[in-house]
C-alpha cells in the first residue's frame, strides 16, 4: 500500500521543469481560440425558451439563457482571456476568465436536447490549468518578471526551480482523458454488452452514418461494414482501447502504443462516421513530449547550438 | 542536483542521470490538497455520470454509440419551412431534430409539436434563418416530417426515403399570426 502511495505521489509530483507545462498552455488557449473563430455563441441567445432543459451544471446553478448581445459581448470577452492565457499574461487571472466565460460559452449549447461529447474535456482542462502554474514559463508574465527582479550580482536564472506544480496539471490531464476513454467503454459494456462486438450493431451503425444530418466524407465506412469479421475486430478493437486507456497511466511504452492509436480510432471515426471529435485533440496535447521533440528537432531545424533558442527568448529555460 | 525521480533504466543497469542542474521547490500542504481534491472531483465525478448513466454536465457517461442497432431502419425527424412560392426549406440543425424527436415520442405529441413550431415562430417570425429582422414574411408555414429509411449497405437510397409522415404543420393567418392557434 506505501509503495503505491509512493508511487502515486511520483507520478503527480515529482519535480518537473516549468516548461512543458508553459508548452502546453500556449499551444491550448491558441488551439482553442482558433478553434473558435468566428462567433457562434449568440445564435443560442434566440433560440426559443421551450426548448431550454438545463443539463448538469446549468441545472445545478439554475443558470439563464442569456440574450444574443449578451452573449456576444461574452464571447468577445472569452477571445480575449483565451488570448492572454495562451500568451501568458495575466496568466492567472486570464486563466480563471477562460474557464468561467469558457464553461458558459461551451456549455449553453448542451442543454437544447443534445449533449455533445467533447466541450466536457475542454472545460476541465481549462479548471486545471486555472488551477496551477502553468503561466510561469513560456509566458510574457515570466519575462516580465524577470526583467522586474532587481540587480543582483547572481545572474537571474532562466527558469523556475523544477517542482511537482509543473508536473500535477499535465499528469492530471491524462488521468483526464483515460477517465473519459475508460468510461465511454464502460458505458458501451454496462448497456450493450459483448454483442457491442459480436452482433451486426457496429456494421449498421457504420450505415446509419450515411443517413443522419453530417455525412461521412468517404465511404470507408460502408466498405468496411460489408466485411463482417473485420467490423468485429474493429468494433472489439476500439472497445479494447478504450478499457484499456489507463494503462498509458502506467509508462512510456504502453503510452506510446495507447495514446496514438485512440488518436487513430477518433480519426478513423470521423473519417468513416463523420463525427470529429476535435476537442479532444486538445487532450493529446499533453501527451506530447515537446521538449523532447524541440531537443530532437532543434539541431536540424536551429542550427547546432540554436536548440529552442525561440523557447530561450521567450524564457523557457532549456537546459 | 539527483534523485530517485532522476533515475533512468539503461538495458539491466540502473544509471542515474542529472535531468536538471535546476534547483527543486516542494509543494505546500495545501497546495498538495487541492490537487487531490481536483483528481478526486474528476474521477468522482465520471464515476457516478458512468455508474448512474446520466449526464452530470461537464460529467458524462460517453455513451456515443453504446447501443444495440440490429433493425436496418433509420428514422429522422425534419422540420421544415414553407416559402410563399411553396418550396422547403430543411431547418436543420442536430439539437432541433433531437428535441422534435423527443417531443414527437409524447402522448401529447401533435399538439406539442404545433406547440413547438409555434414559439419557433413566435422567435424568429414568419421568416426564413438569415433573414434580417423587420424584413418581410417569406414563410407561409411550417412543417415537421418523421422520414423513414431501410438502411441499404450501399446507402444509395439516403436522399430518398421509403416513407415521409407529416406529423404537425402550422400555417401564417392573413395577419401574420398563427391559423388556428
Amino acid at each position: 500500500m506505501m509503495r503505491l502511495l509512493v508511487a502515486v505521489s511520483r507520478f503527480f509530483f515529482a519535480p518537473a521543469d516549468a516548461t512543458e507545462l508553459g508548452l502546453c498552455r500556449l499551444l491550448f488557449f491558441a488551439g482553442l481560440l482558433a478553434s473558435r473563430l468566428p462567433a457562434r455563441a449568440q445564435d443560442w441567445g434566440r433560440v426559443p425558451e421551450r426548448f431550454y432543459r438545463p443539463v448538469g451544471l446549468f441545472d445545478w446553478l439554475n443558470l439563464p439563457v442569456l440574450r444574443a448581445d449578451a452573449l456576444r459581448a461574452m464571447e468577445v470577452a472569452w477571445w480575449f482571456a483565451l488570448l492572454f492565457a495562451a500568451a501568458g499574461f495575466f496568466t492567472r487571472a486570464s486563466t480563471v476568465a477562460a474557464l468561467l466565460l469558457g464553461a458558459y460559452l461551451l456549455g449553453l449549447p448542451n442543454n437544447f436536447g443534445k449533449v455533445g461529447h467533447g466541450d466536457q474535456l475542454t472545460v476541465l482542462i481549462m479548471l486545471i490549468l486555472a488551477l496551477s502554474r502553468c503561466g510561469d514559463a513560456v509566458s510574457i508574465d515570466a519575462l516580465l518578471a524577470r526583467r522586474s527582479t532587481p540587480a543582483s550580482p547572481a545572474p537571474p536564472a532562466r527558469s523556475p526551480a523544477r517542482s511537482g506544480e509543473y508536473r500535477w496539471p499535465v499528469r492530471t490531464v491524462w488521468v483526464l482523458m483515460a477517465a473519459i476513454f475508460c468510461s465511454a467503454g464502460t458505458t458501451k459494456l454496462l448497456r450493450v454488452g459483448p454483442a457491442w462486438v459480436t452482433s451486426d450493431s457496429f456494421a449498421i451503425t457504420l450505415q446509419q452514418a450515411h443517413y443522419g444530418l453530417n455525412r461521412p466524407p468517404t465511404n470507408f465506412g460502408l466498405r468496411v461494414a460489408q466485411v463482417p469479421w473485420l467490423c468485429h475486430v474493429i468494433a472489439g478493437g476500439s472497445l479494447l482501447l478504450e478499457l484499456a486507456f489507463p494503462l498509458a497511466l502506467l509508462g512510456r511504452r504502453p503510452r506510446a502504443i495507447i495514446v496514438p492509436a485512440a488518436l487513430a480510432m477518433q480519426l478513423g471515426i470521423g473519417l468513416m462516421m463523420g463525427i470529429w471529435f476535435t476537442p479532444f485533440l486538445f487532450g493529446h496535447l499533453f501527451f506530447v513530449p515537446w521538449k523532447h521533440i524541440g531537443s530532437a528537432a532543434g539541431p536540424r531545424c536551429l542550427g547546432p547550438g540554436r536548440r529552442f533558442s525561440v523557447l530561450r527568448q521567450a524564457h523557457a529555460g532549456s537546459h | 542536483m539527483r534523485s530517485r525521480f532522476m533515475s533512468r533504466r539503461r538495458g539491466r543497469r540502473l544509471v542515474r542521470t542529472p535531468r536538471s542542474t535546476l534547483p527543486i521547490r516542494r509543494l505546500s500542504r495545501g497546495r498538495w490538497f487541492l490537487v487531490c481534491a481536483l483528481v478526486a472531483l474528476i474521477l468522482g465525478g465520471q464515476a457516478i455520470a458512468v455508474v448512474r448513466s446520466e449526464e452530470y454536465w461537464p460529467f458524462s457517461p460517453y455513451p456515443m454509440y453504446a447501443e444495440l442497432q440490429l433493425e436496418r431502419q433509420w428514422t429522422s425527424i425534419r422540420l421544415v419551412a414553407v416559402t410563399n412560392d411553396g418550396r422547403e426549406l430543411s431547418l436543420d440543425a442536430a439539437w432541433l431534430r433531437k428535441s422534435m424527436a423527443r417531443i414527437a415520442r409524447r402522448q401529447d405529441a401533435p399538439f406539442a409539436l404545433r406547440q413547438a413550431l409555434a414559439s419557433y415562430v413566435k422567435k424568429y417570425g414568419w421568416r426564413r434563418p438569415g433573414d434580417a429582422r423587420g424584413s418581410a414574411n417569406r414563410l407561409k408555414a411550417l412543417r415537421c416530417y418523421e422520414q423513414r429509411w431501410t438502411i441499404r449497405p450501399d446507402a444509395a437510397n439516403a436522399a430518398a426515403p421509403d416513407e415521409t409522415k407529416l406529423l404537425a404543420e402550422i400555417r401564417r393567418g392573413e395577419n401574420g399570426g398563427i391559423d388556428g392557434l
